[in-house]
């Protein structure tokens, strides 16, 4: 399960995955707000019910796909309602979410055709990986969308962030379906802000459950997650000598997110 | 010998393309004689994680450290500031200094005031025994071969054995090349 995604069904009537679950995202960035309905259906299998999505960004992207793959991973089915907005349904099948959870998504609804111009500069398609080596190619990736939004420094930064995020999703996750990212540079045409959202995911066992495989943090709650320190050494699960990447990131931008450190998804403002 | 991370790329990121290169890199090393001095260049790289710093630079000063390595001088050169920034948090963690190649000449990375101040000295000198160092810095002899053997240690200085007019045994230390 996703790390957003079970961070926000916690608060849910449903505490943990369930077999049986309709998600519905409706709105502007559903998961970004922490704005999903999650209803315990007697269908078997997952349905997500994006009909209502008005915008969506990375994050709700490699949720769905994580959630997807996972759900098809465990052998039950897995739905999506497309969105009935075409420019969000455009969107979905741009950055293509459809095409990686081909193997394991019911797709409910009409597509738009897909016609695609090349926009390398501002968009970093879902894009799964499997192992660490992955990662490094895939982290360069995000370059030319920072450069286009920022200088050399901020763009080594936003590589040094992401390169983190996916080496620990690989590294610790134990994901069956691999790691999803994706990521959007935002002129600022329209919101007035320059920004860059990033967003991994995966399926994995969740950063709470590696921590607590460590006998010092056996007993940890979220509540315990919520105090990021200034070593990341004392919040992996299995201790990894010198480990202190993801801290030094979001120290260096600032920024510690609704949940703490551990937020997949990253939002950078470029001012 | 003169050893290019760049050939990996200009951005590096996971540990395991980290641990590839300090593979690679201690094999060649390893093929080297004690007093050589090693320059491990980041020109052409831009940025690195800090896992990726810390799986090659961390890991290669504490084996080095640990005398797993042949006794070489280990120089880094070519970091930029998020790349400097990165391989000193690892070395902090860890606990490691090193020695960096800059345009005025050598400086540490991480290294404690004490460390420092024997640097400077080192480099002021040279060539040169503990006893100058103990006599420069108003040091005992023994405090002045504790602080050279963590540089050596460190691969920030080189060392060859002496046989004094007394007898017994000395080192004269010298700067890498």
């Amino acid at each position: 399960m996703s790390l957003a995604l079970l961070h926000l069904l916690r608060g849910s009537s449903i505490c943990r995955y369930s077999p049986s679950v309709q998600i519905i995202l409706s709105g502007k960035h559903p998961l970004l707000r922490g704005n999903l309905r999650v209803l315990d259906v007697h269908e078997p299998g997952v349905l997500v019910d994006a009909s209502q999505l008005r915008f969506v960004s990375p994050l709700e992207l490699v949720g769905i796909a994580a959630l997807a793959l996972d759900a098809s991973h465990r052998r039950e089915e897995a739905k999506l309602v497309v969105p009935r907005d075409i420019d969000v349904a455009s969107y979905l099948q741009r950055m293509n979410l459809l095409e990686h959870a081909a193997d394991g998504l019911e797709v409910v609804g009409s597509l738009p055709p897909d016609d695609r111009t090349d926009r390398s500069k501002v968009l970093l398609e879902v894009t799964k990986i499997q192992e660490a080596h992955e990662a490094d190619a895939l982290a360069e990736r995000i370059v030319p969308l920072a450069r286009g939004q920022s200088d050399a420094r901020v763009t080594n930064a936003v590589f040094m962030g992401l390169g983190e995020f996916l080496d620990n999703a690989c590294s610790h996750s134990g994901s069956p379906v691999g790691v999803f990212a994706a990521a959007q540079a935002y002129t600022g045409e329209t919101s007035g802000r320059r920004g860059l959202e990033l967003a991994v995911a995966d399926a994995g066992v969740g950063i709470l459950s590696h921590l607590r495989q460590n006998p010092t943090y056996a007993d940890s709650d979220d509540r315990k997650r919520r105090s990021p320190t200034p070593s990341g050494r004392e919040l992996v699960g299995r201790p990894i000598e010198g480990a202190t990447g993801s801290p030094m990131f979001l120290r260096r931008f600032g920024r510690r997110g609704r949940d703490g450190w551990s937020c997949a998804p990253v939002t950078v403002s470029l001012g | 010998m003169q050893y290019e991370v760049g050939r990996f790329g200009a951005f590096l990121a996971t540990r395991d393309t980290g641990a590839k290169v300090r593979e690679e890199l201690e094999r060649q090393i390893r093929t080297i004689a004690d007093g050589e001095t090693v320059e491990v260049s980041f020109d052409d790289v831009e940025a690195v994680t800090v896992s990726f710093a810390d799986e090659l630079v961390g890991r290669l000063f504490s084996s080095h450290a640990a005398g797993d390595l042949p006794e070489v001088a280990l120089v880094l050169s070519g970091l930029n500031q998020e790349v400097r920034e990165a391989v000193a948090v690892c070395l902090e963690r860890r606990g490691a200094v090193a020695a960096r190649r800059f345009r005025r000449g050598l400086e540490l990375l991480a290294a404690d005031a004490f460390l420092l101040e024997t640097f400077e000295r080192a480099r002021a000198r040279k060539e040169f025994r503990a006893s100058d160092i103990a006599s420069d810095l108003g040091i005992s002899p023994q405090n002045a071969n504790n602080r050279l053997r963590r540089l050596v240690a460190a691969g920030a200085l080189l060392r060859h054995r002496v046989a004094p007019e007394g007898g017994g045994k000395e080192f004269v230390y010298r700067l890498p090349r």
